[in-house]
């Protein structure tokens, strides 16, 4: 039987947990323009403000589906350097994010990097973005006269459910 | 100790160096020195490039004006980990991708290196006691296009405006007001929906089991790409069940002759390979687990030439036989790739450099031997 102090530990432990896979979900959420899915790291009552754009749940992953239609033909969310505070059923998060943009022109690969700022908070249990702001830190054009095809190859990913990742989940 | 059980213990130390290693990321990129001196004990020594000291005789100052003379603005990104506990010291090996806003012109410079790092827990504080700083690659790209469209995003700053440290995090007034005179707000969702891959677990065994079984397969994950990277197809190998095959595209190749041609790559044309793990998203039952993981893969041409980066994703199906987890199927997605000429890698910089094999820094002994 674990001790009072040993469950208050894994249950600190466990909040830091679903607060990772809420924004690390929310990657997946964008890179496959899952509505469904970027809905479900925000409460309905939860803001996005990304530069200009200051929105509630329910405009915001059209919003980011279209501006990323509008620019780019693929792209992918990269979650790298983290730190979480949890205070009972609210959380601050820090999370680095590269996003890389394959442009429309098929060659220019567009990389930039970002910080997403979240208070997060819990509510029936679960954890969810409660405010997300975004800071810009750099951005940059990688141009090439052809595009490189070392993974040509492979599978590549998909706006829908055709994207190799939901036959797994 | 009211914490006895070792399952807890564990998780409590590996979250706790994980913060310590983001903790020196923020710290620098803030150039805040009191953040940056928290990572590290004030005996710990730094072998990072041309600084080779105690950290406390000046590394933060030394860092921060690194920086500022060379950028506008930095974030350095942390990756793929490797951690090996062992009581209270820890040996990690963390790869950084590193992103420098040139100062004296509209450039970008990418680079890619490691932290090698032993950390110890004193008076139950983990912190840096040694470093070991590798740069592996570095590439440029025009920038220009940051300065083209704001977009109205904030920037971050050195200093302690930048937003992260507001608590709690908040809309200016003049935000708040923008959003109020857009309509009234959608009502205060009490109780969300769970997402499938959400786990409520009321029962703290079980969550803990759960706990632990997840971090088990990121590392099984984590092991199939180290061994790659550092040359160890016995590692590699390690992470797979003896009948896994990796399927890229229309070909599935037993794993084993996917480890043999990756690592010929890394005899021949490509003098670097480092595969930066970065989102990661699971779903792990008792026995079974599937896992999506992206990767930012980057290689150096041998000849010095260019570089080459890919977006990836694994997609993998583990299952956990006789108490280890193995991944029984790996699926690889591919997202984007580029090649660039615009090579920036200085070979006289006086950082060390990733090895293959037994002459890698992470092998010297002096990482071990940091001053007391």
């Amino acid at each position: 039987m674990l001790s009072d102090a040993e469950i208050a530990a894994v249950r600190l432990l466990g909040d830091r947990v679903a607060i990772r896979d809420t924004i690390h979900r929310y990657c997946r959420g964008v890179d496959r323009h899952d509505v469904e899915m970027i809905d479900s790291v925000f409460f309905a009552d939860s803001v996005d403000n990304h530069g200009d754009v200051l929105c509630y749940r329910q405009e915001f992953a059209a919003w980011g589906n279209r501006l990323h239609e509008n620019i780019s033909m693929a792209h992918a969310h990269n979650i790298t350097t983290q730190l979480i505070e949890v205070s009972g059923d609210e959380a601050a998060a820090e999370s680095y994010v590269i996003f890389v943009l394959k442009r429309k022109d098929g060659s220019t690969i567009h990389i930039g990097g970002a910080r997403y700022l979240d208070r997060l908070e819990r509510r029936g249990g679960l954890w969810r973005i409660l405010l997300r702001r975004v800071a810009l830190e750099w951005r940059c054009d990688v141009t090439q006269e052809q595009a490189a095809h070392r993974l040509s190859t492979l599978q590549a990913g998909t706006w829908d459910r055709q994207d190799g990742s939901y036959a797994l989940l | 100790m009211l914490v006895r059980d070792k399952r807890i213990l564990e998780l409590l130390d590996r979250d706790a160096i994980d913060t310590a290693l983001a903790t020196y990321c923020r710290g620098i990129d803030r150039h805040d020195v009191t953040i940056i001196n928290t990572a590290y004990f004030p005996d710990a020594q730094d072998n990072h490039g041309p600084y080779r000291d105690i950290v406390s005789k000046g590394f933060a100052e030394w860092g921060n004006a690194l920086h500022a003379g060379k950028t506008r603005a930095h974030m350095h990104n942390l990756t793929t980990r490797w951690v090996e506990l062992q009581g209270d010291v820890a040996l990690t090996d963390t790869y950084v991708l590193f992103a420098l806003l040139l100062k004296d012109r509209d450039e970008v410079e990418l680079g890619s290196g490691r932290y090698l790092d032993r950390l110890e827990r004193r008076d139950g504080s983990w912190r840096i006691a040694a470093r070991r700083t590798t740069i592996d690659m570095r590439m440029t790209a025009d920038a220009r296009v940051f300065f083209a469209a704001s977009g109205g995003y904030l920037n971050g700053r050195w200093d302690r405006s930048d937003l992260s440290y507001q608590r709690p995090l908040s809309l200016s007034p003049e935000q708040r007001a923008t959003l109020d005179k857009k309509g009234p707000a959608p009502l205060r969702e009490n109780v969300a929906v769970a997402h499938a891959w959400e786990v409520m677990t009321p029962d703290p065994e079980a969550q803990l089991q759960w706990m632990v079984e997840r971090r088990a397969v990121a590392a099984c994950i984590g092991q199939s790409v180290r061994g790659l990277d550092r040359g160890d197809a016995e590692l590699a190998r390690s992470a797979f069940a003896s009948n896994a095959g990796i399927v890229s595209g229309q070909l599935t190749t037993p794993y084993g002759d996917y480890i043999r041609n990756e690592l010929a790559m890394a005899e021949g044309e490509d003098a670097g390979q480092a595969r930066h793990i970065t989102t990661h998203n699971a779903r792990v039952s008792a026995d079974e687990a599937v896992a999506e993981t992206y990767v930012i893969e980057m290689r150096r041409r041998r000849n010095g030439l260019s570089v080459w980066a890919g977006g990836t994703r694994m997609l993998d199906r583990l299952s956990r036989q006789d108490g280890r987890w193995k991944i029984d199927q790996r699926t690889l997605v591919a997202d984007w790739e580029l090649d660039s000429a615009r090579v920036s890698f200085n070979p006289a910089d006086g950082y060390l450099r990733s090895m293959r094999g037994t002459g890698d820094p992470l092998q010297l002994d002096a990482r071990d031997q940091a001053p007391r």
